[in-house]
């Protein structure tokens, strides 16, 4: 992946829509190496950059999402290299566990925000309203908990309880689906 | 949150937020090496997280982009399908995904991009008025300069464009476009996120799906969110984080001045039926309403009130959507004439966030309405909530009464009342009035008595001359 000398090709209309159709599993793989959302975007940003500049390199007949890690990756450290290690959440070490954790189900990650959708309908409406309020209107958790009259700790840990049980209802679709 | 022995749901969800502090970072990485169960649970927590925040657009790039956003008639004098339709989709999401910039400076190695266009971009004429364009048109546009008249059309790229003379502009290519004077609204939808309006003062890029971009004689520029969210760069810089200014939301509007190239806060926008106009070209101004401001100061908060003059009718707009608010007008109460007292009336939209709590206090919030001339002024408030004690001592409650709606079934204002019969969720509003005599300002409070909880509507002001 030497900068200096990207290779001379287009990316496909092909190339294009696959790496769109694994735009949120990527988002997903650089917020975990992370350990938070912020400055995810621009690290997608630069991986999609380097994707499009090596699309030739890609073998169409491998999973695409997988070679796609392999920069996010790169990129990931790259932006880390770039901050004040102290501020940084994991590790070297924990890292490479969770790439190499994420890395191996990379086949079904880009059907995970579907069925995360299907997930959110069988929620209850308050824990829907919830997520609404948190993720869909950008409220912070402290707002929220002060305008519900709750403790911040209380919904903190619901909001660990409504992720859990999201996740668990994908891992369970996806078992049940087959695509595993 | 701080306390000595968090658990790890709530270390995890402190280092999700971004609020997590040294001491909690380093017990969070000891738990991940010392345990594969919290291991795991991390890599679920942040997965959900993520996929959360992307499901609800932020930077988000939708498949829809390498569909066809349109189609065109065989006589038209550009590349012909499927191959142009697929060649600019591909370019579309292309240069959507390598940061727009290479749009500007084109890479030798990446030629598809300069297929976007050659000469102007193709556009299907939607609706037109004093126009030489015909409805159903489809004509190729390099630039355009209209005085009078309106225009709406759609982009081979899908967004459509709608707007009012006077107005200047140029494509560059069909996902971007140069705004030298006038207003536009752009609606981007789903096929066209990435579009991005330039002007002499800043760089907007829509990653959501509908706003208004205002050029006035100085070169200043207003940018009002409508629905989704745009970014604001500066002019003449490529879309990277360093040129980024500010990242907008629907109910949202700023002003990039020419005159020292700061992005501020814009406090009022005058709309003519939801599309916004331009100050000082096309905007039909209020005749008693000369300013709307509020003594808000937040830093980075571009919450904006918007005036539509003479607009108080069945279905105004009540208020720039915002999210779970949908489109929210105001309407008659069920079986009842609109009050004609209140018809053409000049339209105030306000916003929810106006009532908010601020750490743990209420609102202490105040509006001023700058007036020119005698006139009513009327509020509409929630009848669920206790009526402030300024609104008791200064207005008197004329009987009439307003319905707000349709709100979000997730909206927290509505939560506790039930749909109507076509289940929709409407609150009632009871319409107070004064009777200003003289021209100045009029101050009006926050929703609530010092001491006391809001959660019901903001309240919605209308102004009327007086006879």
């Amino acid at each position: 992946m030497d900068e200096n000398f990207p290779d001379k090709s287009e990316p496909t209309p092909e190339f294009v829509q696959r790496l769109m159709a694994s735009q949120s599993a990527m988002y997903a793989f650089i917020v975990s190496l992370l350990g938070g959302a912020n400055d995810a975007d621009d690290v997608l940003q630069e991986t999609n950059m380097k994707l499009c500049r090596r699309c030739s390199q890609y073998d169409r007949e491998q999973p695409f999402l997988r070679w796609a890690y392999t920069f996010a990756r790169f990129e990931v450290m790259a932006y880390r290299k770039s901050k004040q290690r102290s501020r940084l959440v994991l590790d070297d070490e924990l890292l490479s566990n969770v790439a190499a954790e994420l890395e191996k189900s990379a086949e079904d990650a880009d059907s995970r925000l579907k069925m995360l959708e299907r997930c959110i309908e069988r929620l209850n409406p308050r824990q829907r309203e919830l997520i609404s309020a948190r993720y869909g209107r950008g409220e912070a958790v402290r707002d929220i908990a002060e305008r519900l009259s709750r403790p911040e700790n209380a919904m903190a840990a619901l909001f660990y309880r409504l992720r859990k049980i999201l996740a668990d209802c994908v891992q369970t679709m996806i078992r049940k689906e087959g695509i595993a | 949150m701080k306390n000595d022995h968090p658990t790890f749901e709530q270390l995890c969800h402190a280092v999700l937020e971004g609020s997590a502090g040294e001491a909690e970072l380093e017990q969070f990485r000891e738990r991940l090496h010392s345990n594969a169960a919290d291991r795991e649970a991390y890599y679920q927590q942040a997965q959900i997280h993520a996929l959360l925040i992307w499901k609800n657009g932020r930077a988000a790039v939708p498949e829809s982009l390498v569909l066809a956003p349109m189609d065109y008639s065989k006589e038209t004098n550009i590349i012909p399908f499927p191959l142009r339709r697929t060649l600019l989709a591909a370019a579309a999401a292309v240069a959507l995904l390598l940061g727009i910039s290479f749009l500007l400076v084109p890479e030798p190695e990446h030629k598809v991009l300069s297929l976007a266009i050659e000469k102007g971009v193709g556009v299907e004429i939607l609706a037109a008025s004093e126009s030489p364009y015909k409805v159903g048109q489809r004509v190729m546009l390099e630039r355009l300069e209209m005085e009078t008249g309106s225009l709406r059309f759609r982009i081979s790229s899908g967004a459509v464009l709608d707007f009012e003379g006077p107005v200047s502009l140029e494509f560059v290519n069909p996902m971007r476009l140069r705004l030298k004077r006038g207003s536009i609204n752009t609606d981007v939808g789903n096929e066209a996120k990435g579009f991005v309006v330039e002007t002499p003062t800043a760089n907007v890029l829509d990653i959501g799906t509908r706003f208004g971009t205002s050029v006035c004689a100085d070169g200043s520029t207003d940018i009002a969110v409508f629905e989704g969210e745009v970014q604001v760069y500066q002019a003449g810089l490529p879309l990277t984080q360093e040129s980024r200014l500010a990242s907008l939301v629907e109910g949202e509007a700023a002003r990039m001045s020419a005159r020292d190239a700061k992005l501020e806060r814009v406090n009022m926008l005058t709309l003519k039926g939801g599309r916004l106009q331009v100050r000082g070209l096309n905007s039909p101004d209020s005749r008693v309403v000369q300013n709307v401001s509020d003594n808000i100061k937040k830093a980075n908060f571009y919450r904006c009130y918007t005036i539509t003059p003479g607009g108080m009718a069945e279905g105004a707009l009540a208020s720039l959507t915002f999210k779970a608010h949908l489109q929210l007008k105001w309407h008659a109460m069920p079986g009842q004439p609109f009050p004609e007292e209140l018809k053409g009336a000049d339209l105030i939209g306000t916003f929810q966030s106006f009532a908010k709590r601020e750490r743990g206090e209420p609102s202490k919030n105040d509006i001023n309405l700058d007036l020119s001339r005698p006139c009513a002024v009327y509020v509409l408030f929630d009848t669920r909530a206790t009526p402030p004690a300024w609104l008791q001592r200064d207005f008197r409650d004329t009987g009439l009464r307003l319905r707000s709606g349709p709100w979000g079934k997730s909206a927290f204002e509505a939560t506790d009342i039930e749909p109507d019969s076509h289940g929709e969720l409407n609150l009632t509003h009871s319409v107070w009035r004064r009777d200003v005599l003289s021209p100045g300002i009029v101050n009006l409070g926050p929703p609530s008595n010092p001491g006391d909880g809001y959660r019901y509507a903001m309240y919605g002001v209308a102004v009327k001359a007086l006879k």
